[in-house]
């Protein structure tokens, strides 16, 4: 039985990379021998059974298209909701993480999101644009989430949430809350190939993905050589070095 | 004081320029930064009374330019240009001091220049352009420019208070480029330029589009083709938006690997005794080049060019720099094809694709401030279709400052470790062209911006000739 994707308005979807993470899925099930389905579902699509699938994928759109998406994802609020409550991994991106919170704005209004996640995204200001590094308590050995965000939303957290890591470089350095994980929901503002760089993110997702209908299944070592190649090179451009980080050699 | 002004900047960029050619630098924006400095209203002085045409949009800007300059050049006037591309106020202002003489005085019949679609509404009031072209609008820079939207209102800013006299040429196929025309009001009709259908569709290569929605009623626009990327006919299935007339029509004829043949028509009158028709062989490969010379066509019909001329010049065009230049090495041959964007890379992609031979491919990629830099768009490319990794033929590498982002991109398009080199320095990549050149048919070295700039000093140091 394969495990099945469903990858949300990819013609909608298409500029940010976000067909890397998508990729990455497909690429790291397929090299394991691991069967795969990727269903793409567009704009009026039955809401039908989303929690018949194992991983659903939503990343960022233009803000031209948020209101014909958000008109759409609000459609399948619920069954959005179910299949996460029913432990089907979901990973949403950019616009689509705002969406899928519980309020959000842009372009001068304010919307109720779908409420997958507990947070609310206010749109002010400058556009946030620039290189991250991360530390996240989900992952370990590294423990770093390398991205690149550009955005003009701010996304707090409510306290039924975990933020995905903490900002080390990018972003002021502070260690503010980037992203959020609430139960098997994970969102992000770092777009484009967020997991091609971060093997240990997208295998962390998949083993999640197939615990749904598979139970606890260890995955096969890959050699990530050029995955860790280009994770360390994100890092030491932002004045970190890997090696203490604990990042593998590549 | 204002000609003192003038002259002093004039005299300060061309003195900068003498000294860097001697060191043998580009120097293609540094005195032009600097003359800016003293003078920041040089520009406005230096094209005053000057009949300026300007090229903006994201792709083909550098080859349309040259191909108006060529239109020009052979219905006997002499064009000045920003001919290195360097196109934001600072390689503009260093084009204008290099073209002028001390008093500042321009001799040339015309002025064309390509400008950054995000810097035009800043340099739009000092260069009082008669004509502007918009060859087209893809995801670009994102990091610099927001969102597609906001590149499209910027060059909408830029045009409105020029709207009352500017001709514009518009790609008709691209309907993020037709928008302007809605929300804008020009005095004279827009010029329409375009394909025809029904040839060369790239339909089945690019597996996926971007969808695009009217400009008037939100919906989504049908397309009954398309060339390629958003680019086609369209049309809104809810309101009467749809691609216009074309005023300029390319018919591609005979759609070959490295070439084109093609008819060109021209519906708005032409010059007295001119055929309004007239075909060409179009010496470039990719359906994006023969959008190039339509963009061109168009721009020289405005300015009343015959169209002898044109032909001539779309018939005797072999392209510029960093596009599709060859450079002779003792081995071989090794083509440049500047990418910048995904959807000049597919395109570009499929070009070698089609073209015969076994071959080589080298990707170089940096991400320095003229790049943009992010560099999430090279997950956007539709490599994993593309045959030149499928077919299991052609070798690969890889360079620049993030080569590793460019290895990871291709171990994940499904290409075996064991048809991938990695190298970084320019120097280094030189060196690999150098020995992949006698291993294959073909090789084809496609770098962005800055990254092509560094190959080409490299190679022009060794002593390696180009074509241009």
């Amino acid at each position: 039985m394969p495990l099945k994707v469903c990858y949300l308005y990819p013609e909608f979807t298409g500029v940010w990379g976000d067909a890397g993470n998508v990729l990455a899925i497909r690429r790291r099930c397929s090299w394991r021998g691991l069967a795969l389905e990727v269903y793409e579902s567009n704009i009026g699509d039955e809401p039908g059974d989303l929690a018949g699938f194992d991983l659903i994928y939503l990343g960022g759109t233009e803000d031209r298209y948020r209101q014909v998406i958000y008109s759409d994802l609000f459609r399948r609020a619920e069954a959005i909701r179910l299949a996460v409550e029913d432990g089907t991994v979901l990973l949403a991106v950019c616009s689509g993480f705002e969406m899928l919170g519980t309020t959000f704005e842009y372009d001068a209004g304010s919307y109720a999101g779908v409420g997958v996640f507990d947070a609310d995204t206010v749109c002010c200001g400058d556009r946030i644009v620039g290189s991250v590094v991360l530390r996240s308590e989900l992952l370990s050995s590294p423990d770093t989430i390398v991205g690149f965000e550009n955005h003009a939303g701010r996304t707090r957290l409510g306290v039924n949430c975990l933020p995905l890591g903490r900002v080390i470089s990018g972003r002021g350095e502070n260690q503010q809350a980037e992203g959020a994980v609430c139960g098997t929901a994970y969102g992000t503002h770092l777009c484009g190939p967020l997991l091609p760089r971060n093997p240990h993110l997208a295998d962390l997702l998949i083993r999640k993905a197939l615990k749904k209908r598979f139970g606890d299944v260890k995955l096969a070592e890959l050699t990530d050589d050029r995955e860790w190649q280009a994770h360390r090179q994100a890092l030491r451009r932002a004045g970190l070095q890997p090696a203490e980080l604990d990042v593998p050699a590549g | 004081m204002r000609i003192l002004g003038c002259i002093f900047a004039i005299l300060l960029g061309k003195i900068l320029l003498r000294i860097l050619r001697l060191f043998d630098r580009a120097a293609t924006t540094f005195p032009g930064r600097v003359a800016l400095r003293f003078n920041p209203g040089l520009i406005g002085q230096l094209v005053e009374g000057q009949s300026v045409a300007v090229v903006t949009g994201t792709n083909g800007k550098t080859t349309t330019v040259a191909q108006i300059c060529s239109i020009l050049q052979r219905s006997g006037k002499t064009a000045l240009s920003n001919a290195s591309g360097a196109n934001m106020s600072a390689g503009i202002a260093t084009a204008l001091i290099e073209g002028a003489d001390f008093l500042g005085r321009l001799d040339s019949d015309a002025v064309v220049l390509e400008v950054d679609e995000a810097a035009l509404n800043n340099l739009v009031s000092d260069l009082h352009p008669e004509i502007v072209v918009i060859t087209n609008f893809f995801a670009d820079q994102l990091d610099r420019y927001g969102q597609l939207d906001d590149v499209v209102s910027s060059v909408r800013d830029a045009l409105k208070p020029v709207s009352a006299h500017v001709s514009v040429c518009l790609n008709a196929d691209d309907p993020r480029a037709v928008e302007l025309n809605e929300s804008l009001c020009f005095a004279h009709p827009p010029t329409f330029f375009g394909v025809a259908g029904g040839h060369a569709d790239s339909e089945a290569t690019e597996r996926r589009r971007q969808v695009q929605s009217c400009i008037r009623c939100a919906k989504l626009l049908r397309y009954r083709w398309h060339s390629y990327a958003h680019l086609g006919d369209y049309f809104c299935p809810a309101c009467d938006f749809s691609r216009p007339q074309l005023d300029v029509e390319v018919d591609i004829v005979d759609f070959g690997a490295g070439e084109s043949c093609v008819k060109v028509s021209l519906t708005r009158e032409c010059k007295a005794g001119d055929s309004a028709e007239f075909s060409s062989v179009l010496s470039l490969p990719g359906i994006y080049n023969v959008y190039n010379a339509a963009a061109a066509v168009a721009a020289a019909s405005t300015m009343g060019s015959p169209v002898s001329a044109m032909q001539e010049a779309v018939d005797g065009f072999r392209g510029v720099f960093g596009r599709w230049e060859s450079f002779i090495l003792s081995d071989g041959t090794v083509k440049m094809a500047l990418v910048k964007n995904a959807a000049g890379f597919n395109q570009v992609l499929q070009s070698i694709a089609d073209l015969p031979g076994s071959k080589a491919l080298m990707l170089v990629l940096n991400d320095r401030e003229a790049d943009g830099r992010d560099i999430s768009w090279i997950w956007d490319i539709q490599l994993e279709d593309s045959p030149l990794i499928t077919r299991g033929q052609s070798q690969f590498a890889v360079g620049g400052e993030r080569a590793a982002d460019l290895a990871l991109r291709l171990k994940y398009a499904g290409l075996p470790s064991s048809r991938l080199q990695a190298v970084s320095t320019a120097n280094e990549c030189v060196s690999l062209a150098e020995q992949l050149v006698g291993e294959v048919d073909e090789l084809y070295v496609l770098p962005n911006y800055t990254a092509m700039w560094q190959l080409r000093r490299e190679m022009l140091k060794r002593g390696i000739e180009s074509d241009r």
